[in-house]
Protein backbone atom coordinates (compact mmCIF):
# COMPACT_ATOMS: atom_id res chain seq x y z
CA UNK A 1 0.00 0.00 0.00
CA UNK A 2 0.85 3.46 -0.10
CA UNK A 3 2.03 4.01 3.61
CA UNK A 4 -0.72 6.63 4.56
CA UNK A 5 -0.86 4.91 7.86
CA UNK A 6 2.87 4.76 9.09
CA UNK A 7 3.51 3.50 12.65
CA UNK A 8 4.63 6.93 13.50
CA UNK A 9 0.63 7.12 13.07
CA UNK A 10 -0.47 4.79 14.47
CA UNK A 11 0.73 5.32 17.79
CA UNK A 12 -0.74 8.72 17.80
CA UNK A 13 -3.83 6.81 16.85
CA UNK A 14 -3.70 4.59 19.89
CA UNK A 15 -2.96 7.58 22.10
CA UNK A 16 -5.88 9.40 20.45
CA UNK A 17 -8.11 6.78 21.17
CA UNK A 18 -6.59 6.01 24.71
CA UNK A 19 -6.21 2.55 23.41
CA UNK A 20 -4.95 -0.07 26.57
CA UNK A 21 -2.36 -2.89 25.76
CA UNK A 22 -4.20 -6.26 25.74
CA UNK A 23 -2.00 -9.38 26.81
CA UNK A 24 -2.05 -12.08 23.61
CA UNK A 25 0.22 -14.46 22.55
CA UNK A 26 0.60 -12.70 19.43
CA UNK A 27 4.12 -12.64 18.69
CA UNK A 28 4.18 -10.09 15.87
CA UNK A 29 1.74 -7.40 16.73
CA UNK A 30 0.98 -5.24 20.01
CA UNK A 31 -2.34 -5.38 20.58
CA UNK A 32 -4.37 -2.44 22.07
CA UNK A 33 -8.09 -2.65 22.57
CA UNK A 34 -10.44 0.58 22.16
CA UNK A 35 -12.69 0.86 25.40
CA UNK A 36 -16.14 2.74 25.60
CA UNK A 37 -18.14 2.52 28.68
CA UNK A 38 -16.70 -0.57 30.03
CA UNK A 39 -17.30 -2.27 26.25
CA UNK A 40 -14.43 -3.44 24.10
CA UNK A 41 -15.48 -1.64 20.72
CA UNK A 42 -12.39 -2.31 18.59
CA UNK A 43 -8.76 -3.64 18.82
CA UNK A 44 -5.94 -3.01 16.49
CA UNK A 45 -2.20 -4.21 16.46
CA UNK A 46 0.80 -2.43 15.86
CA UNK A 47 3.73 -4.09 14.50
CA UNK A 48 6.62 -4.69 16.61
CA UNK A 49 10.35 -3.87 16.42
CA UNK A 50 9.26 -2.53 12.86
CA UNK A 51 10.98 1.20 11.43
CA UNK A 52 8.07 4.35 12.19
CA UNK A 53 8.20 4.53 9.03
CA UNK A 54 6.79 1.06 8.39
CA UNK A 55 3.06 0.64 6.64
CA UNK A 56 0.02 0.28 8.96
CA UNK A 57 -2.53 0.66 6.69
CA UNK A 58 -4.01 -2.06 8.08
CA UNK A 59 -5.13 -0.10 11.34
CA UNK A 60 -8.26 2.04 9.91
CA UNK A 61 -9.31 -1.64 8.21
CA UNK A 62 -9.82 -2.79 12.05
CA UNK A 63 -11.12 0.48 13.44
CA UNK A 64 -13.71 0.41 10.92
CA UNK A 65 -13.08 3.55 10.06
CA UNK A 66 -11.87 5.02 5.84
CA UNK A 67 -8.28 5.88 5.63
CA UNK A 68 -8.87 9.80 5.70
CA UNK A 69 -10.73 9.58 9.07
CA UNK A 70 -7.54 7.27 10.40
CA UNK A 71 -5.28 9.65 9.04
CA UNK A 72 -6.99 12.76 10.86
CA UNK A 73 -7.05 11.16 13.94
CA UNK A 74 -3.57 10.55 13.64
CA UNK A 75 -2.86 14.03 12.66
CA UNK A 76 -5.14 15.74 15.60
CA UNK A 77 -8.00 16.65 13.77
CA UNK A 78 -10.41 14.36 14.56
CA UNK A 79 -10.64 13.39 18.46
CA UNK A 80 -11.67 10.13 20.42
CA UNK A 81 -14.97 11.43 20.62
CA UNK A 82 -15.50 11.93 16.69
CA UNK A 83 -14.37 8.51 16.21
CA UNK A 84 -16.87 7.41 18.45
CA UNK A 85 -19.47 9.71 16.59
CA UNK A 86 -18.23 7.87 13.21
CA UNK A 87 -19.11 4.35 14.82
CA UNK A 88 -22.33 5.89 16.02
CA UNK A 89 -21.32 5.31 19.73
CA UNK A 90 -22.27 8.80 20.43
CA UNK A 91 -24.85 11.05 19.88
CA UNK A 92 -24.29 12.91 16.50
CA UNK A 93 -23.49 16.23 17.05
CA UNK A 94 -26.57 18.94 15.88
CA UNK A 95 -25.93 20.57 12.57
CA UNK A 96 -24.24 24.28 12.59
CA UNK A 97 -27.81 25.57 11.48
CA UNK A 98 -29.52 24.04 14.49
CA UNK A 99 -27.17 25.60 16.60
CA UNK A 100 -27.83 28.91 15.38
CA UNK A 101 -31.64 28.21 15.74
CA UNK A 102 -31.90 28.77 11.28
CA UNK A 103 -33.90 26.73 9.96
CA UNK B 1 -9.25 22.17 -49.52
CA UNK B 2 -12.78 22.87 -49.91
CA UNK B 3 -13.61 19.13 -48.17
CA UNK B 4 -11.12 19.94 -45.37
CA UNK B 5 -12.49 24.05 -44.87
CA UNK B 6 -16.23 23.15 -44.89
CA UNK B 7 -15.33 20.94 -41.59
CA UNK B 8 -13.36 23.50 -40.23
CA UNK B 9 -14.03 23.55 -36.26
CA UNK B 10 -16.70 26.27 -35.41
CA UNK B 11 -14.61 28.11 -32.86
CA UNK B 12 -12.74 29.56 -35.64
CA UNK B 13 -13.65 33.35 -36.73
CA UNK B 14 -15.89 33.37 -40.04
CA UNK B 15 -13.85 34.91 -42.61
CA UNK B 16 -14.87 38.28 -44.10
CA UNK B 17 -16.40 38.07 -47.49
CA UNK B 18 -14.25 39.75 -50.01
CA UNK B 19 -14.78 42.88 -50.83
CA UNK B 20 -16.57 42.96 -54.64
CA UNK B 21 -13.82 43.64 -57.02
CA UNK B 22 -12.70 46.09 -58.26
CA UNK B 23 -13.53 47.99 -54.86
CA UNK B 24 -15.15 51.15 -54.49
CA UNK B 25 -12.48 53.50 -54.29
CA UNK B 26 -11.35 52.37 -57.73
CA UNK B 27 -11.50 53.82 -60.80
CA UNK B 28 -13.20 51.33 -63.42
CA UNK B 29 -11.45 53.60 -65.97
CA UNK B 30 -14.47 53.28 -68.18
CA UNK B 31 -13.50 50.26 -69.23
CA UNK B 32 -12.58 47.01 -66.81
CA UNK B 33 -9.92 46.81 -64.34
CA UNK B 34 -7.01 44.77 -65.25
CA UNK B 35 -4.52 43.42 -62.34
CA UNK B 36 -1.05 43.08 -62.76
CA UNK B 37 1.31 41.01 -60.25
CA UNK B 38 4.24 42.90 -59.76
CA UNK B 39 6.46 40.96 -57.05
CA UNK B 40 7.78 43.56 -54.40
CA UNK B 41 4.72 46.17 -54.79
CA UNK B 42 2.22 46.31 -51.39
CA UNK B 43 -0.44 48.44 -53.36
CA UNK B 44 -3.33 46.92 -54.73
CA UNK B 45 -6.27 45.72 -52.61
CA UNK B 46 -6.89 45.33 -49.20
CA UNK B 47 -9.74 42.56 -48.62
CA UNK B 48 -11.67 42.97 -45.36
CA UNK B 49 -9.56 42.41 -42.12
CA UNK B 50 -6.35 43.00 -43.86
CA UNK B 51 -6.53 39.51 -45.45
CA UNK B 52 -6.11 38.53 -49.25
CA UNK B 53 -3.43 41.65 -49.56
CA UNK B 54 -2.18 40.84 -52.48
CA UNK B 55 1.39 42.58 -54.06
CA UNK B 56 0.77 44.13 -57.26
CA UNK B 57 -0.47 46.93 -59.32
CA UNK B 58 -3.79 48.08 -60.61
CA UNK B 59 -4.03 49.91 -63.98
CA UNK B 60 -6.16 50.81 -66.24
CA UNK B 61 -5.62 48.65 -69.46
CA UNK B 62 -3.63 51.44 -72.20
CA UNK B 63 -5.64 51.96 -75.23
CA UNK B 64 -6.75 49.23 -77.81
CA UNK B 65 -5.54 47.05 -75.18
CA UNK B 66 -7.46 43.85 -75.71
CA UNK B 67 -10.20 42.94 -73.19
CA UNK B 68 -9.86 39.29 -73.89
CA UNK B 69 -6.34 39.51 -71.97
CA UNK B 70 -8.01 42.10 -69.58
CA UNK B 71 -10.56 39.85 -68.49
CA UNK B 72 -8.21 37.01 -68.52
CA UNK B 73 -5.79 38.94 -65.85
CA UNK B 74 -8.74 39.34 -63.68
CA UNK B 75 -9.43 35.86 -63.43
CA UNK B 76 -5.99 35.27 -62.76
CA UNK B 77 -6.64 37.69 -59.87
CA UNK B 78 -9.79 36.07 -58.41
CA UNK B 79 -7.85 32.96 -58.47
CA UNK B 80 -5.14 34.34 -56.40
CA UNK B 81 -7.25 35.71 -54.07
CA UNK B 82 -9.32 32.50 -53.34
CA UNK B 83 -5.83 30.67 -52.66
CA UNK B 84 -4.89 33.15 -50.37
CA UNK B 85 -8.08 32.96 -48.40
CA UNK B 86 -8.18 28.99 -48.96
CA UNK B 87 -4.44 29.33 -47.28
CA UNK B 88 -6.03 31.07 -44.45
CA UNK B 89 -8.89 28.73 -43.47
CA UNK B 90 -6.64 26.22 -43.81
CA UNK B 91 -3.61 27.90 -41.50
CA UNK B 92 -6.21 28.15 -38.96
CA UNK B 93 -7.58 24.81 -39.22
CA UNK B 94 -3.79 23.71 -38.64
CA UNK B 95 -3.18 25.98 -36.10
CA UNK B 96 -6.48 24.39 -33.99
CA UNK B 97 -5.40 20.40 -35.38
CA UNK B 98 -2.07 21.42 -33.59
CA UNK B 99 -3.73 22.83 -30.14
CA UNK B 100 -6.11 19.59 -29.76
CA UNK B 101 -2.98 17.02 -30.90
CA UNK B 102 -0.98 18.67 -27.88
CA UNK B 103 -3.97 18.69 -25.54
CA UNK B 104 -4.60 14.55 -26.57
CA UNK B 105 -0.79 14.22 -26.36
CA UNK B 106 -1.15 15.48 -22.76
CA UNK B 107 -4.36 13.65 -21.79
CA UNK B 108 -2.43 10.53 -23.18
CA UNK B 109 0.33 10.92 -20.90
CA UNK B 110 -1.67 10.90 -17.55
CA UNK B 111 -3.25 8.22 -18.75
CA UNK B 112 -0.52 6.41 -19.08
CA UNK B 113 0.87 7.52 -15.73
CA UNK B 114 -2.41 6.33 -14.17
CA UNK B 115 -2.06 3.34 -15.64
CA UNK B 116 1.61 2.53 -14.62
CA UNK B 117 0.19 3.25 -11.09
CA UNK B 118 -2.78 1.18 -11.41
CA UNK B 119 -0.87 -1.86 -12.80
CA UNK B 120 2.13 -1.39 -9.52
CA UNK B 121 -1.05 -1.86 -7.56
CA UNK B 122 -2.21 -5.37 -6.97
CA UNK B 123 -5.21 -6.36 -5.00
CA UNK B 124 -6.30 -10.12 -5.23
CA UNK B 125 -7.85 -12.77 -3.05
CA UNK B 126 -6.18 -15.76 -1.77
CA UNK B 127 -8.22 -18.32 0.37
CA UNK B 128 -6.58 -18.79 3.87
CA UNK B 129 -6.93 -22.76 4.60
CA UNK B 130 -4.81 -23.38 7.65
CA UNK B 131 -3.34 -22.01 10.68
CA UNK B 132 -0.42 -24.71 11.09
CA UNK B 133 1.62 -24.95 13.22
CA UNK B 134 -0.65 -22.70 15.77
CA UNK B 135 -2.76 -24.60 18.08
CA UNK B 136 -6.15 -23.56 16.04
CA UNK B 137 -7.49 -25.29 12.46
CA UNK B 138 -9.59 -23.53 10.20
CA UNK B 139 -13.37 -24.61 10.03
CA UNK B 140 -13.79 -23.05 6.51
CA UNK B 141 -11.43 -20.88 4.50
CA UNK B 142 -11.69 -17.82 4.43
CA UNK B 143 -11.00 -14.87 1.91
CA UNK B 144 -8.11 -12.62 2.47
CA UNK B 145 -8.09 -9.55 0.21
CA UNK B 146 -4.09 -8.76 -0.64
CA UNK B 147 -3.64 -5.37 -1.56
CA UNK B 148 -0.04 -3.95 -2.39
CA UNK B 149 1.89 -1.81 -4.45
CA UNK B 150 5.31 -3.47 -3.98
CA UNK B 151 6.39 -1.75 -1.21
CA UNK B 152 3.75 -2.88 1.32
CA UNK B 153 1.22 -5.15 1.43
CA UNK B 154 -2.21 -5.53 3.33
CA UNK B 155 -4.09 -8.25 4.08
CA UNK B 156 -7.44 -8.58 4.85
CA UNK B 157 -11.04 -10.38 6.19
CA UNK B 158 -13.06 -7.94 5.17
CA UNK B 159 -16.27 -9.61 6.55
CA UNK B 160 -14.34 -9.89 10.20
CA UNK B 161 -12.42 -6.31 10.29
CA UNK B 162 -9.32 -8.30 10.73
CA UNK B 163 -6.43 -7.28 8.95
CA UNK B 164 -2.71 -7.19 8.69
CA UNK B 165 0.29 -4.68 7.01
CA UNK B 166 3.93 -6.28 6.01
CA UNK B 167 6.33 -5.24 3.49
CA UNK B 168 5.96 -8.78 1.27
CA UNK B 169 2.68 -10.84 0.35
CA UNK B 170 3.79 -13.90 2.30
CA UNK B 171 4.41 -11.20 5.08
CA UNK B 172 1.32 -9.57 5.22
CA UNK B 173 -0.14 -13.00 5.19
CA UNK B 174 2.32 -14.25 7.94
CA UNK B 175 1.26 -11.28 9.98
CA UNK B 176 -2.46 -11.85 9.16
CA UNK B 177 -2.85 -15.04 10.88
CA UNK B 178 -0.90 -13.69 13.80
CA UNK B 179 -3.70 -11.15 14.06
CA UNK B 180 -6.31 -13.48 13.40
CA UNK B 181 -5.66 -15.25 16.26
CA UNK B 182 -5.20 -12.53 18.77
CA UNK B 183 -8.29 -11.46 17.89
CA UNK B 184 -9.82 -14.61 18.62
CA UNK B 185 -8.23 -14.75 21.83
CA UNK B 186 -9.18 -11.52 22.80
CA UNK B 187 -13.19 -12.10 21.76
CA UNK B 188 -13.09 -15.71 22.95
CA UNK B 189 -11.94 -14.28 26.37
CA UNK B 190 -14.39 -11.55 26.82
CA UNK B 191 -17.83 -11.84 27.76
CA UNK B 192 -20.74 -10.95 25.88
CA UNK B 193 -21.62 -8.21 27.80
CA UNK B 194 -18.04 -6.38 27.45
CA UNK B 195 -17.91 -6.83 23.87
CA UNK B 196 -19.25 -3.48 21.83
CA UNK B 197 -21.44 -3.69 18.46
CA UNK B 198 -17.97 -4.49 15.81
CA UNK B 199 -16.40 -7.02 18.07
CA UNK B 200 -19.57 -9.01 18.77
CA UNK B 201 -20.03 -9.13 15.14
CA UNK B 202 -16.27 -10.31 14.45
CA UNK B 203 -17.21 -12.74 17.39
CA UNK B 204 -19.73 -14.67 15.72
CA UNK B 205 -17.54 -14.45 11.96
CA UNK B 206 -14.60 -15.67 13.55
CA UNK B 207 -16.24 -18.35 15.87
CA UNK B 208 -17.23 -19.42 12.33
CA UNK B 209 -14.47 -19.74 10.58
CA UNK B 210 -11.67 -21.18 13.73
CA UNK B 211 -11.47 -22.86 16.12
CA UNK B 212 -9.22 -24.90 18.72
CA UNK B 213 -7.52 -27.72 17.60
CA UNK B 214 -7.80 -30.67 19.47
Amino acid sequence: MARIITKELAIKIRDKLEGRPITTKNAVHDVYGVYHNGQLIAQFGIRRGSSKDSGHDHVQKELNVSTGFAKQLGVCTKQRDDYLRERNLLPQLPATSEVDGRP
Amino acid sequence: MDEVTSQAPEYLPPLASPQPFPPSGAQPLGQMLVFQPMPGKQTGISFGEGRGIFRGVMWSPPAGSDPFMSGMMLTVHRIVVESQLRQQRWNSTVVAMRESIRALTSEVTTLKCEIQRLHKLRTYVVPLATLTPEPFQMIQQVPVTIEGDGDDFTATFVEANVSASGETEADAIANFKDSLLSTYEVLEGASPSQLGPLPTRQWAILKSVVKRAE
